[in-house]
């Protein structure tokens, strides 16, 4: 076995995280800090419903639980160098297949017992076994986890995998004792900085300090974040001084923000690693969206500067693009003629519909009722295909539906879609195509190319693999991207510490601080 | 009296058992299974099935019906299907809410209601009473999100009288729970006490024509006195209808103003089961709705016959 040495493979997360601090935060005038005041209140535009982690992807939810309540198996800094979380050390064999994991068993969870080796093997199952893909992504190459001793955590691979040990500090390395199952929803227990104290659906999250926390006492104790699913309010909110930021707005009125000169009287974030994509989906196992003719022709229609336009957003927070994958991400490049695969052409995409006699067919597009962002994004997208000369039935179904019937492994349930998301090319790896969840792009070559990715032993290979499997995803159309966007945060001037998430897109409050 | 309430007492009961029947059936009935409803359109039938047998649906509809009732009545109201949060847990948080919204939103009604329909009465026999009526119209026609929007940025953020939005329970600090109530109550409000204003004066101006009005001005009673002596106590009766309605009907609005004030309340709780297709939590908290609206209706009918001497020959 040797000790685990590595900090130019992940250089893909370093570049990101470099770039992000230098695309989108502006940096707060420096002013001494106000130890008098310890606590804050954010609001947030969505209630996440029920608060487990492993099955619930609403960005609601990861925003607060994964950076505060709980705590990752090992943790990444900006430099993405890992240091021991959950893990106090490890090591992997020289074949890069068996790993195993010192767990510090004098950390504790938030309920006042123990971290154990069983509880890490716990929670790993829960990923590795759980329907969101982009969590059981760095399981692709895990065979087996198991508890070795005491404090140590085995797990073998059948081949070597960059991605398992990098996603032992994302979500998938999460840890959480083994007797928090069934009672996550309402009760999710971690040893992270702070414990959900109380959770009233459509009202508030209420994080306390966790007194059992192993780690240096952060300056804020208490923290509030209130659920106001009308964003207007939350603007009225914010200016009346009732909350103290807004960490992530809705697009819905980024307009709004602009206009109505909250960028001045607030502090701004831009905040790439915290935005998505938009992107259109097909059905892959429904004809015709099954048709690359018919898929190609829809993605040679979009408009993706329309769209963008249409979304009204501040300058630089939404760039059209074509590839898969957020700001930060090595692949990502904005939408020109050079880095889009399939070139925007409505009459040639009409003419191509016509040939193969799809032209007069009916779309049937599934939309969300109730994330106004997306509502409008979807109005602008099925009017474009509407003037083309296309015909598209509309449906919107809530969010809550479509998490439940489309997120977790059902069968796909519409035949085109418009979605936004983390974009990280892990959530097309599919290695049964029975198996698969919402995602219904399901290709071996594209599965082929993220395997070579994740064995590759230098960088340039890696960026070579992703390269090539990024373009293979654009060509085959069943997912086609249309813009990144970053978030988009508000905060009152005196509140600072800010920084870029290493988890996922969490906002960690431990870092924030009050200034005179 | 006994007679009457127990008479009205069992069409209450008659009443629940067969609402909730229609509910339960309702629910089943229209657009197939429970299960497939939950499961989404395109869900595979073994899924249906196998969620069917979980929940109990393949047995007989009697069995089902009287199990649920008998969980009802236990105060068990299930979890909810997506998030498995027990509804009573839900409720325990909810109900307070809009129980307070509710009866701050009827207190304004009743503040403003009533003084101005007198008023408006009164003046009306002085051919003056058309700029109290020109306010009540207003007062109908504004839409909640407006007079919400409004008011907050008036008194939450210009002013900072009163908070924007939110809630804290009363068990916690009774004085800040009113302050988060004023703002959401005055909205809801202004409607109600617009629509009884016009009510309170149509009532008062057609009690003061009748015989035994005029016969007291006859007397020598002045327009006031009538009013007080025998005016509003006759006038009452079609205002107690109304507000009953009123009553019954503040569900609507409490949805609008509880999102527009983030108010943690059993609309948005109700709104946001329909809307997620929460099927078996919208069935409990629809039955519970119907309760409270015949409970409203008992009460009115109780008060009529406090109000009413005729009802007790």
């Amino acid at each position: 076995m040797r000790k685990f040495r590595n900090s130019r493979a992940f250089g893909f997360l370093a570049a990101g995280l470099v770039a992000l601090t230098s695309v989108g935060v502006s940096s707060p005038v420096q002013a001494a800090e106000d130890t008098s005041k310890t606590s804050l209140t954010f609001s947030m535009f969505q209630d996440p419903g029920r608060l487990d982690v492993v099955t619930q992807p609403a960005t609601s939810l990861i925003l607060w639980l994964p950076g505060n309540v709980y705590e990752p198996l090992v943790s990444f800094d900006a430099e993405d160098k890992p240091s021991p979380a959950v893990a106090k050390s490890w090591s992997s064999s020289p074949d890069g297949k068996v790993w195993k994991f010192k767990i510090d068993t004098a950390r504790k969870f938030s309920d006042g017992t123990s971290i154990k080796a069983s509880d890490v093997v716990y929670s790993l199952n829960q990923f590795q076994n759980g329907s969101i893909l982009a969590y059981k992504g760095p399981f692709a190459n895990v065979s087996s986890i198991k508890a070795t001793k005491k404090d140590e955590v085995t797990v073998t691979l059948a081949a070597k995998s960059r991605g398992f040990f990098r996603g032992m500090g994302t979500m998938a390395g999460l840890v959480m004792p083994a007797s928090s199952d069934g009672k996550r929803n309402n009760q999710p227990i971690g040893s992270g900085p702070y414990k959900v104290a109380e959770y009233v659906p459509g009202s508030h999250l209420q994080f306390t300090y966790n007194n059992n926390y192993s780690g240096k006492k952060p300056r804020i104790t208490s923290a509030r974040v209130r659920f106001i699913t009308d964003s207007p309010a939350s603007l009225l909110a914010l200016k009346a001084g009732e909350v103290d930021g807004l960490p992530i707005t809705s697009t819905a009125i980024w307009s709004r923000i602009i206009s109505e000169g909250y960028t001045k009287d607030f502090r701004r974030t831009l905040k790439p690693a915290s935005g998505e994509l938009h992107w259109l989906m097909f059905n892959q196992t429904q004809a015709p969206y099954n048709n690359p003719v018919f898929r190609t022709a829809i993605a040679q229609i979009v408009d993706r500067d329309a769209y963008v336009a249409g979304l009204g957003a501040p300058k630089g927070a939404m760039v059209p693009q074509c590839g898969w994958g957020i700001m930060t991400a090595r692949t990502f490049k904005p939408a020109t003629k050079d880095t889009c695969v399939i070139d925007r052409d409505g009459k040639k995409a009409m003419a191509s519909l016509k040939a193969a006699g799809l032209d007069t067919f009916p779309i049937e597009f599934v939309g969300l009722t109730d994330v106004p962002a997306l509502r409008l994004a979807a109005d602008i997208i099925t009017q474009q295909l509407r003037n083309a000369g296309l015909t598209v039935n509309r449906r919107d179904i809530p969010l809550a539906q479509y998490s439940s019937t489309i997120f977790n492994a059902r069968p796909p349930q519409y035949g085109m879609s418009l979605m936004g998301g983390g974009g990280n090319l892990d959530d097309f790896v599919c290695k049964d195509p029975a198996k698969y969840g919402y995602q219904t792009y399901c290709s071996s070559a594209y599965t082929k190319l993220m395997q070579q990715a994740d064995r590759a032993t230098t960088d340039a290979a890696y960026l070579k693999a992703i390269t090539s499997a990024n373009e293979l995803l654009q060509k085959d159309a069943v997912v086609v991207p249309l813009l990144a966007r970053t978030g988009l945060g508000l905060y009152n001037k005196k509140l600072t510490g800010w920084k870029p998430p290493t988890i996922r897109v969490e906002v960690a409050l431990a870092n924030y601080y009050w200034t005179k | 009296m006994i007679i009457f309430l127990a008479r009205r007492f069992g069409f209450f009961v008659i009443s629940v058992l067969a609402t909730s029947g229609l509910i339960f059936l309702l629910v089943r009935l229209l657009g197939g299974s429970p299960a497939s409803v939950l499961l989404g359109e395109f869900s595979t039938p073994e899924d249906v099935l196998a969620l069917e047998k979980q929940l109990g649906l393949h047995r007989p509809l009697l069995v089902q019906y009287g199990e649920w009732m008998a969980e009802l009545l236990r105060g068990d109201f299930g979890a909810s299907f997506y998030s498995g949060i027990e509804l009573t847990t839900l409720l325990k948080s909810a109900l307070p809410v809009s129980v307070s919204l509710s009866v701050g939103a009827l207190l304004v009604g009743l503040v403003i209601g009533i003084p101005f329909g007198i008023a408006s009465a009164l003046r009306s026999f002085q051919g003056k009473g058309s700029l109290v009526d020109f306010i009540s119209q207003i007062g109908i026609a504004l839409p909640i999100f407006w007079s919400g929007a409004v008011l907050s940025i008036i008194f939450g953020v210009s002013l900072g009288w009163f908070p924007t939005g939110g809630w804290v329970p009363w068990s916690d600090a009774p004085a800040t729970t009113l302050r988060h109530l004023v703002l959401p109550s005055v909205t809801l409000g202004i409607g109600i006490g617009s629509v009884l204003a016009r009510f309170v004066r149509t009532a008062i101006v057609e009690v003061m024509r009748q015989d035994f009005v005029r016969t007291g001005r006859a007397f020598g009673m002045s327009v006031q006195q009538s009013l007080f002596v025998v005016g509003l106590r006759n006038a009452a009766l079609p205002v107690v209808t109304v507000l009953g309605n009123i009553v019954s009907h503040l569900v609507g609005g409490t949805v609008l103003t509880e999102t527009l004030f983030s108010m943690p309340g059993l609309s948005r709780m109700i709104l946001g089961a329909v809307v997620g297709r929460d099927i078996f939590v919208v069935q409990n908290l629809v039955v519970l709705l119907v309760f409270y609206v015949l409970v409203v209706n008992l009460i009115v009918d109780v008060s009529y016959y406090l109000l009413d001497k005729r009802l007790r020959i």
